[in-house]
């Protein structure tokens, strides 16, 4: 009887206590979601897997006729490959998810130099184990993916990939790119028409593990831009550039710095950012209230990914790009102006959604 | 509890300072809640609140404030940074002495929880040390402005929430089991190799007593938020790091001798409810354990007795949870407390004062 009595006062509690449910922001956050899917995830993944696959190609020639051109071919398509996933690294929704894929692709950073030490020791050994895709992929995530050619196709020792000593060395190349082949095949699958994660995807909705609510969607939405920029800030940049001192700067801890893609891939990512703000069209929500605010985040993304791109086009070493005031201070520049986008869509934008204001975005802690 | 008594002498103190119809209020108040904000102007602190959600003060903290340590047996209200801040605020309940801002040394930040030692003298505290990778208790002397006496392991990777056990001696840890660093804000460093554990821990000499994992399968559950109910089970919430579609259990619980049990909720809460965990609370009077999503904006509450669910409330934002009378009192980062609105977007926990 106390028992019975209990519950029922908590349903009572439950219904007095709490607000009704929200309304939901409109338009209908399903149309954003279905353009986030068909205009951001597929062509994103899809360019990366065409990447890769190019890659391969590129692999298969140097492999079989080892030459100065044609390993510079494999650098040039290594370096598509790597702006190909940048420009949809930050996005933390599906297949990448499962099965350590993101890490698998890229595993960075990797503070103690895990990936390096396995690479150098496989090729020193001649290890037999990385010359394919199926027994690389069950070894340390650090050294089957973009790390692993970033030294194999560039670190010591690449320059003899132009010789047919360096058989073992392509070998290792050429698993490593069917791995990322075969990962990136499975994240472009998962995203195919008729699969449970594009229903899911596109219909928020109370049992759905994605959304449960168009609110949820639109949060997560928001949050991935957010918590991307930030990650390009802190884990990127922040990994060479050091907040205060420049004698604490560290090139070497530079994403990818050997290809010399370091800079590149901050563009892209950026660029990758702004292409899911704007393709997915998630300023519908906001339009009725503040029109304007579109292009003003669009104009913030644009001096962000300019700054980015000219100092990539520069073509110096990242060391280099430290070492001059001139070039540092745009690298400061950049992370500024990675700020203040963040800052608009933690805040104004987030509020003109009718979100929470700077604050979690469902990151509880 | 003697919440009376405490607050007859903390409303002597803290009542010079309030207006009238204030003071009057925290006379004949019961309860008193500690939560972390941040208010309109972007500026950060720590309220004190009544069960009906008045705010009785306002202190202002240089960062994000998240976690708090109190117990009966010590004046003093710890507030913790969220991570990766350094500092804690300490408030004294009676109001005699000024608050202490202290920090963390180099090498450590704090990851937002912290325990009062049973006699009240020390402070535990769960840092970083970032340069090792791995998790810390930190120890630092309530008696002597918060000086840092020492530290010893969590044994683990990015302790997160740490309660001291109904026998005043025993800590229990949660390992989340997620490696950061403060060079890296946020980001999550280790989620192929995360490893998150339970473990107890003899406050005495630091000295581990048992360890507690998760099957391989489920070890992207950081354990990080936890209860402990009137037979001293520990119920734990967990934030899954995979994939979204995989269905793996939120919540599970910690039974002497029984080790880590998922607990089944019905199959439309837990989809419902989703993979994540803000906050846990018990109400060992009712017997009722309280969890809260600020993702799905649900509260669940369970009967710790039975593990059944007994009741799933929308409450969007809601992270902060504390038990109050026979119930709980909530809060949201939408601003509103126990049934109060305020405009002030509240951090994810609710320490008792």
């Amino acid at each position: 009887m106390r028992r019975a009595l209990f519950i029922c006062l908590l349903a009572i509690c439950a219904a007095g206590g709490v607000q009704a449910r929200e309304v939901s922001p409109a338009p209908p956050v399903t149309e954003v979601l279905k353009a986030t899917l068909v205009g951001y995830v597929r062509p994103g993944y899809s360019g990366f897997e065409d990447a890769v696959v190019a890659l391969q190609g590129s692999l298969e020639t140097l492999c079989a006729a080892p030459s100065q051109a044609g390993l510079q071919h494999v650098r040039s398509r290594f370096r598509s490959v790597v702006a190909r996933w940048a420009g949809v690294e930050w996005w933390r929704i599906g297949p990448v998810m499962a099965d350590n894929r993101l890490e698998r692709v890229l595993f960075f950073p990797d503070r103690k130099g895990t990936g390096r030490k396995q690479v150098i020791a496989a090729l020193s050994d001649r290890d037999q184990s990385v010359l394919s895709a199926s027994s690389l992929s069950g070894k340390s995530v650090a050294m089957q993916g973009l790390g692993a050619l970033d030294y194999i196709l560039f670190g010591k020792g690449s320059e003899a990939l132009t010789s047919p000593d360096a058989l073992h060395r392509c070998g290792f190349a050429r698993a490593v790119s069917a791995n990322l082949a075969g990962l990136a095949g499975e994240i472009v699958a998962g995203w195919g028409e008729d699969t449970r994660l594009t229903d899911l995807f596109v219909e928020p909705g109370s049992e759905n593990p994605l959304f449960r609510t168009d609110r949820e969607a639109l949060t997560i939405l928001l949050g991935q831009m957010i918590h991307g920029l930030e990650a390009l800030r802190d884990t990127r940049l922040g990994a060479f550039l050091d907040g205060e001192d420049p004698a604490r700067d560290r090139p070497r801890s530079a994403p990818l710095w050997r290809s010399g893609t370091s800079l590149l891939s901050i563009a892209e990512g950026l660029d990758g950012l702004e292409r899911l703000f704007t393709r997915s069209g998630i300023e519908r929500v906001v339009e009725a209230g503040n029109p304007k605010l579109g292009d003003m985040i669009r104009f913030e993304f644009a001096q962000a990914i300019n700054t980015a791109r000219a100092l990539d086009e520069l073509q110096r070493p990242v060391e280099q790009l430290l070492q001059e005031p001139e070039t540092r201070a745009r690298l400061v520049y950049l992370r500024y102006a990675i700020k203040t986008i963040i800052t608009r869509l933690d805040t104004e934008f987030a509020a003109a959604a009718g979100l929470t204001v700077g604050f979690s975005f469902g990151d509880g802690d | 509890m003697e919440r009376r008594a405490f607050l007859a002498a903390a409303g002597a103190a803290w009542l010079a300072g309030l207006a009238p119809a204030r003071a009057e209020r925290l006379l004949h108040t019961d309860l008193l809640f500690a939560a972390a904000y941040r208010d309109p102007q972007g500026a950060y602190g720590v309220a004190i609140a009544d069960e009906a959600g008045r705010i009785v003060s306002r202190h202002l903290l240089p960062g994000r404030g998240h976690g708090f340590a109190a117990s009966r047996s010590s004046s003093w209200l710890v507030t913790f940074a969220r991570r990766p801040g350094n500092f804690a605020l300490a408030l004294d309940k009676t109001g005699r002495r000024e608050p202490v801002l202290f920090h963390t040394p180099e090498g450590r930040h704090f990851y937002g929880h912290g325990a009062m030692s049973g006699d009240g003298r020390l402070l535990l505290a769960a840092e970083n040390d970032y340069h090792a990778g791995a998790g810390v208790i930190g120890l630092y002397d309530a008696t002597n402005a918060f000086a840092r006496i020492g530290e010893f392991p969590s044994h683990g990777v990015g302790p997160h929430e740490i309660v001291l056990m109904p026998d005043a001696k025993t800590l229990c840890v949660a390992n989340g089991g997620i490696l950061t660093h403060p060079r890296h804000g946020r980001q999550k460093l280790n989620l192929p190799t995360m490893s998150p554990s339970i473990d107890f821990i003899d406050t005495t000499s630091g000295q581990l007593l048992s360890s507690h994992r998760l099957p391989q399968d489920l070890q992207r559950l950081s354990l990080r938020h936890m209860a402990v109910d009137a037979r001293r089970a520990v119920w734990i919430g967990g934030q899954y790091q995979g994939d979204a579609l995989d269905t793996v259990p939120v919540l599970v619980r910690l039974d002497s001798g029984r080790g880590l049990e998922p607990v089944r909720l019905p199959g439309n809460a837990a989809a419902a409810f989703g993979p994540y965990v803000g906050s846990v609370a018990a109400n060992r009077e009712a017997d009722v354990l309280a969890i809260s999503s600020p993702r799905s904006g649900l509260i669940l509450r369970l009967d710790t007795r039975s593990g059944a669910l007994l009741s799933m409330t929308d409450h969007a934002g809601v992270c902060g949870l504390r038990d109050a009378g026979q119930d709980f009192v909530a809060s949201s980062e939408r601003g509103d407390f126990a049934g109060a609105r305020h405009d002030l977007a509240w951090d994810n926990h609710i320490g008792a004062v």
